[in-house]
């Protein structure tokens, strides 16, 4: 059975699967374990036969959803906003999404949950003393290094 | 002679118009006081609002062109008031100050990007003051973090043991915990030891 991914509403057609969930919603997750219990039942699930899940984001979604690892709404939760000021996010338990292009010249900053972050602050950032080369010391060259904590 | 001599020309042609200072430190340590006390002794108006809730200043306050004079020495500043740096930010420790949740979240953000802002400036200052609340345990890890990087960078900094008009206040800590650095003991609540700190800049930086 499909199920979108934003209102939970099982797809009733392959039509409804190829257009789109009557809320807005393009993707679906395929539940096997619905298919397994309608199969049983003698019934067919919707969308069977048709070449799985509409797109490849709900192909990974399907997969991550049945296995337990992460919550439908994986992609949104994923992504990053230019409101957010974390580059690490903790999606579940030991799912992790980065922004590497704060990563390579921020601090690391962690969200645990809204309102809580945690800020790891490296001795130099990459590249951005640049033009103050001359003036470093030469055991701060190698920089990249992390307070002793 | 002669050195007094060098020295004047030095003072014509040697130095930089305009230092940069950057004014770091943890939350709550006196930073927009003193930042506001220079200001206003040297350039006529402050530069941000003080609050006793951590994270009041959460974006990168400027006074630009704050001249110093003092004992022959001329400097013109501009006077970089930084966001409060902390290894966490809690909504929950805004709650006890009565904002709402949202709120205490809002400021959280905020505050947090205050302090990647402030870190970001490292590689914008010329010199640095490095405010510590000499009231507290020095042994931090944001002191000793900041006063890496700003090492690091090789940034001439002053390290600014403030509060010392509060009865706990101990600057021999201060100076036990950071051995080398120039430590300036001030009150930037009453403007206790503020000329030895103006001093301690024109000769650092002039």
């Amino acid at each position: 059975m499909h199920k979108c991914v934003r209102c939970g509403r099982a797809a009733k057609s392959l039509k409804e699967i190829n257009d789109g969930c009557p809320c807005g919603a393009k993707v679906f997750i395929f539940n096997r374990q619905a298919v397994c219990d309608a199969g049983s039942e003698g019934g067919k699930p919707a969308g069977e036969g048709a070449g799985g899940v509409a797109t490849e984001e709900g192909w990974r979604d399907a997969k991550a959803g049945a296995e337990g690892r992460v919550p439908p709404s994986y992609h949104a939760r994923m992504s990053f906003s230019s409101e957010d000021v974390e580059n690490i996010k903790i999606i579940s338990k030991g799912v992790f999404a980065l922004e590497l292009h704060s990563l390579s010249r921020d601090p690391i900053v962690l969200k645990d949950e809204d309102g809580v972050y945690y800020v790891k602050i490296p001795f130099e950032q990459n590249g951005k003393a640049a033009g103050k080369d001359k003036k470093r010391t030469p055991q701060n060259r190698s920089g990249g290094g992390f307070a002793p904590f | 002679m002669i050195g007094r001599l060098l020295d004047w020309l030095k003072g014509i042609f040697g130095k930089k118009k305009n230092i940069t200072i950057g004014i770091y430190g943890s939350p709550n340590v006196g930073k927009t006081t003193l930042a506001n006390r220079i200001c206003v002794d040297l350039a006529g108006e402050p530069v941000g609002a003080v609050s006793p809730v951590p994270h009041e200043t959460r974006t990168v306050q400027r006074k630009d062109r704050v001249v110093l004079k003092l004992k022959g020495y001329a400097l013109t500043m501009n006077v970089l008031d930084m966001p409060g740096i902390a290894v966490k930010v809690d909504y929950r420790d805004f709650l006890e100050y009565g904002l709402s949740k949202e709120e205490a979240q809002k400021r959280a953000r905020e505050a947090t990007r205050g302090v990647v802002e402030a870190v970001r400036h490292l590689d914008k200052v010329d010199a640095a003051l490095f405010i510590i609340d000499a009231t507290e345990d020095p042994y931090t890890q944001v002191n000793i973090t900041i006063l890496g990087n700003i090492e690091a960078r090789n940034i001439p900094v002053i390290i600014v043991a403030n509060k010392i008009d509060l009865p706990k206040a101990n600057t021999k800590r201060v100076r036990e915990a950071f051995p080398g650095y120039e430590v300036v003991d001030i009150s930037a609540m009453t403007g206790e030891n503020l000329e030895a700190l103006y001093l301690g800049i024109a000769e650092k930086l002039s």
